[in-house]
């Protein structure tokens, strides 16, 4: 800090007696919130090979696809807790859980260089930091262990000192009770999006240790090499929806589909206007962002206020062409975009027309996934020719 | 958090150099185009905003910025704070990295970086560098990764606007500089794939998946016309 910031920032702090400096996330006073809500009434029952997909629960959430996991102690089949209101992410890797559930805090440590293994993860938004444990999780009807983190927003982070630090502390609470994160590669390090702490010292740890993608842990192969959601509610462009209901299906479809096949970062690319000549940026489905967030060609209106960051305007008859790296991959994306203050004053949830100005990215967010087509990832040997970790597929069936 | 003093590490100035092929001829190594009392206000009322700010509206991830403080211990607080800019400005000190940067100490930061110089674009009205990184994965089998920044100059040299996209994670405070301060400690977004936050000398709007990262920021404050933030992108 600067001389100057630091005479006024102590100046303050001494005197109201404030939280001091550093991005830390150990100065809240409040109690935290947590999410209430429980499963929607009705819902389906999970599949051998599949998960019922729900709008959370949660109050102040929108366009938040969640599921119901059932999370115990390994080795037990008494200890456990099932947990509603879990985003299921398009966009990370690995199943993240909050302290403040019952079973966080009976979920074993693990360990490396014998110091508690901890982890910083980092998404768009903010990091979450906490102990690595290990928890069986129920996949549909299959058990599988895996390594888990617990985000624990109260803990005193080093996230923010880290190589790359992330701008913010992103608590799930009161928005999540945790995230599954299916997206490839297996292993959430391979990206640049996870630190791995033994003590306090970086590190890496053993794979068997390392917070992964579950759906890579189930033993059929037919269902252990991608995902599929599949949302059948009807959603209104105009007014959006209620809620929905959906499936999340274990394993890459195999009929009827458009595959587009990543790089190494995951990225495909879009041109957006599909008619234009402009040039193709990146381009990616993400079940956990909340709208589409795109360039704008047609100079939509930015709204002001609380919903800046989000378009106020209407844009019907949208398309995008997204290609892939392989051979003759593309798929037009067909959708709209609507006001998103007219929008949200419905008191509905689920809005597929919801978006906003981002230049040089084509973010698929949760409203494309509400155009009655499935879409799903795949790590298929066929997706991931190289087997580079960070290469897949989407797929649209 | 219920409030919370941003503040930050200092980051050392490098000493090596990236050539520049197009230096600003007028601007190199002049403390600021600004006035002094254009600067004072700059430096201190982001401070005084970080203050009183609450993150607000938690249906979108967006920050609306409430007054929380009962009107007594608002005077009481607005007392402390003139008090603080008064003592405050008393230690002015120069800009320390980024979005603010003069074009030469952007050069050698990025170049301490690890970052290459690829590209000069001149416009009307601004000047963008472009500058690229790459480096091995972080674990044993993992591809390379990279990022691309661009930045964005002014007609006297100093930087406004940075854009970037890549695997890696961008260094925010690299790119923010000063402005790093004003994001949020915590931001309770329901949003976990997009970041945005602005405020009268910070606009930031990022998406990315863990895999790959897009985002640009700038100073609204300092734009040139000829530069909107729809062109502050990567592409040229």
């Amino acid at each position: 800090m600067t001389v100057r910031q630091f005479g006024m920032g102590t100046l303050i702090a001494v005197l109201l007696t404030l939280a001091g400096c550093g991005g830390g996330s150990s100065s809240s006073s409040a109690p935290e919130a947590t999410c209430t809500g429980g499963p929607p009434a009705g819902l389906a029952s999970p599949g051998q090979y599949s998960l019922p997909v729900y709008e959370s629960t949660c109050a102040q959430t929108i366009n938040t696809p969640v599921v119901t996991l059932t999370i115990c102690v390994p080795g037990s089949t008494s200890n456990c807790q099932e947990v509603p209101n879990i985003l299921l992410d398009f966009g990370s890797t690995g199943l993240r859980l909050s302290h403040t559930l019952s079973i966080a805090g009976e979920l074993p440590q693990e360990t490396a260089n014998g110091q508690p293994l901890t982890e910083c993860y980092y998404f768009e938004s903010g990091y979450n930091y906490g102990p690595v444990v290990s928890a069986t999780v129920t996949l549909g009807t299959n058990h599988v262990t895996v390594p888990v983190q617990i985000s624990n927003s109260l803990l005193s982070a080093p996230c923010g000192s880290l190589v790359s630090p992330s701008s913010s502390s992103a608590p799930f609470e009161p928005l999540y009770n945790g995230i599954l994160g299916v997206l490839f590669p297996q292993y959430d390090n391979t990206s640049s999006s996870a630190i791995y702490l033994a003590g306090e010292q970086v590190w890496t740890p053993a794979q068997n240790e390392t917070v992964q993608n579950p759906v890579y842990l189930l033993t059929n192969t037919s269902n252990n090499n991608g995902v599929l959601l599949s949302i059948s509610t009807m959603v209104s462009e105009t007014t959006g929806a209620p809620g929905f209901t959906g499936t999340l299906t274990f394993g890459a479809p195999t009929s009827g589909t458009t595959s587009l096949q990543t790089d190494t970062s995951g990225e495909i690319t879009a041109t957006y206007p599909s008619s234009g000549s402009t040039t193709a940026v990146p381009a990616f489905f993400d079940t956990g962002s909340n709208g589409f967030f795109i360039e704008n060609p047609d100079n939509i209106p930015n709204c002001s206020g609380n919903l800046a960051g989000f378009f106020c305007g209407t844009a019907p008859s949208q398309s995008a062409t997204l290609t892939g790296t392989g051979t003759n991959q593309s798929y037009t994306l067909t959708f709209a975009i609507d006001n998103a203050q007219t929008l949200l004053s419905t008191g509905n949830t689920v809005f597929s027309t919801l978006g906003g100005f981002q230049s040089g990215i084509f973010d698929a967010g949760f409203p494309a996934f509400l155009y009655r087509h499935n879409i799903g990832l795949s790590w298929t040997s066929t997706c991931s020719p190289t087997s580079s970790p960070g290469e897949g597929c989407f797929v649209i069936q | 958090m219920a409030f919370q003093i941003p503040c930050k590490a200092p980051i050392a100035v490098p000493t090596g150099e990236i050539r520049d092929p197009h230096p600003p001829g007028s601007s190199a190594g002049r403390a600021t185009g600004r006035s002094i009392e254009n600067d004072y206000f700059s430096r201190t009322l982001p401070l005084l905003r970080a203050l009183i700010l609450f993150p607000g509206n938690r249906w979108l991830g967006q920050r609306r910025h409430l007054p929380l403080l009962p009107s007594s211990f608002s005077k009481l607080l607005g007392a402390l704070l003139l008090t603080g800019i008064l003592l405050a400005s008393a230690f002015a000190s120069p800009a320390e990295a980024a979005i603010g940067d003069l074009r030469p100490v952007a050069l050698e930061k990025a170049q301490a970086k690890g970052f290459s110089l690829t590209r000069t674009d001149r416009r009307s009205g601004y000047t963008a560098l472009t500058f690229y990184k790459t480096q091995p994965g972080n674990v044993p089998g993992a591809p390379a990764r990279d990022l691309t920044v661009r930045e964005f100059f002014d007609s006297s040299g100093r930087s406004v606007a940075v854009a970037w996209k890549g695997s890696l994670r961008p260094d925010l405070p690299s790119l923010l500089g000063d402005l790093y301060t004003h994001l949020p400690a915590v931001n309770h977004s329901p949003n976990r794939h997009r970041f945005f936050y602005q405020d009268a000398n910070l606009v930031i709007s990022s998406v990315g998946t863990s895999l790959v990262h897009a985002g640009a920021a700038w100073d609204p404050a300092r734009l040139p016309s000829g530069l909107p933030p729809s062109r502050i992108r990567l592409a040229p």
